[in-house]
């Protein structure tokens, strides 16, 4: 029983001893979603209501595009024909945290864009 | 199940509780808690954060006790990283972050006592978050808070705890596992994030 009331502390310990929150470094690199050339721009990401959302599909294969809104409702879908691409201007209705998302068929690629 | 299902039936249990409670000696405790808010996934985003709450403790049989926790929590962690672009795309840099999350927790579990003072118990609660915001550094246009609106507001939890009692003092130690996606709508297609707390409770009794 003691080796159990033992183990519990030490868990305690070490769940409680570990990093906090993980300090984020400067970014040396554009923001390209890079996969087969493919990019992947939002800007400004800090907006007053009107932002961009740009994408280049440079494979063989279609890619999808959306917008959601704050609450996560999606506000714009759109499809990127292979060796296409797409730059979309939103005027936003509300402030708040829109997404953006790129899917691929091997993978999704998200970026927010604050809206104040 | 959906949500309004769900908490139909977790206030049918909480008022059975009650119920059943006025017939049997009970035990309450106050409680100050430390947590730890774990992003599944991503644990290295996670943050410390305190709450208060306070528990009712309902004897069933000889080695079974019935409780049921109710708490208000802070948690912290990092939202991930979040690279500010101008006008033209150029990017500015990623700016550092902190979300914190006010939620309410109601949480009944039954214990089994593995020793006189030792127990261990899981059940099903609910975690209903009141508010998710995120701060920037070094932002002053964004006034450094932005809202965070598309997370769900109420969530399914799986409690796991262990308690060790000294006296008046109970110490209780929770972990608790999201049951669903916290993101809401559309998004949550695109956008997984779920989510663990750990908590460590120290409760005096008060009754």
């Amino acid at each position: 029983m003691n080796t159990l009331k033992l183990l519990s502390f030490v868990s305690f310990l070490f769940l409680f001893s570990c990093n906090g929150i993980e300090e984020i470094l400067p970014s040396k690199s554009k923001i390209a979603a890079a996969e087969d050339g493919t990019s992947f721009y939002v800007y400004p990401s800090i907006s007053n209501g009107t932002f961009t959302v740009q994408a280049s599909n440079e494979s063989e294969q279609e890619y999808q595009l959306f917008v959601f809104d704050p609450q996560g409702k999606k506000i714009v879908s759109q499809i990127i024909p292979k060796k296409d691409n797409k730059s979309i201007t939103i005027k936003a209705e509300q402030k708040g945290t829109y997404h953006a998302t790129l899917q691929t068929p091997s993978s999704t690629f998200t970026r927010k864009i604050l809206v104040i | 199940m959906k949500m309004k299902n769900y908490l139909l039936i977790t206030l049918f249990f909480l008022c059975s509780i009650q119920i059943f409670a006025q017939k049997v000696p009970q035990e309450w405790y106050l409680d100050l808690n430390i947590n730890r808010y774990i992003p599944i996934e991503k644990w290295q985003e996670s943050g410390m954060g305190i709450g208060i709450g306070g528990k009712m403790i309902i004897p069933l049989t000889k080695k079974f006790v019935l409780r049921n926790s109710a708490d208000i929590m802070l948690n912290t962690y990092s939202d991930g990283p979040f690279t500010a672009t101008d006008v033209s795309g150029n990017a500015l840099g990623n700016l550092g972050n902190t979300s914190v999350d006010l939620s309410i927790g109601l949480i009944p579990t039954i214990h089994y006592s593995l020793h006189e003072n030792f127990s261990v118990g899981t059940g099903l609660g609910s975690r209903i978050l009141l508010k998710s915001v995120t701060a920037y550094d070094g932002n002053t246009q964004l006034k450094n808070t932005s809202v965070n609106d598309y997370y769900k507001p109420f969530m399914p939890i799986l409690p796991i705890e262990m308690s060790l009692k000294i006296n008046k003092i109970l110490l209780n130690l929770r972990y608790e596992y999201s049951l669903l996606n916290k993101i809401k709508g559309d998004l949550a297609d695109y956008k997984t994030e779920r989510y663990g707390i750990v908590s460590l409770e120290i409760g005096y009794k008060i009754k």
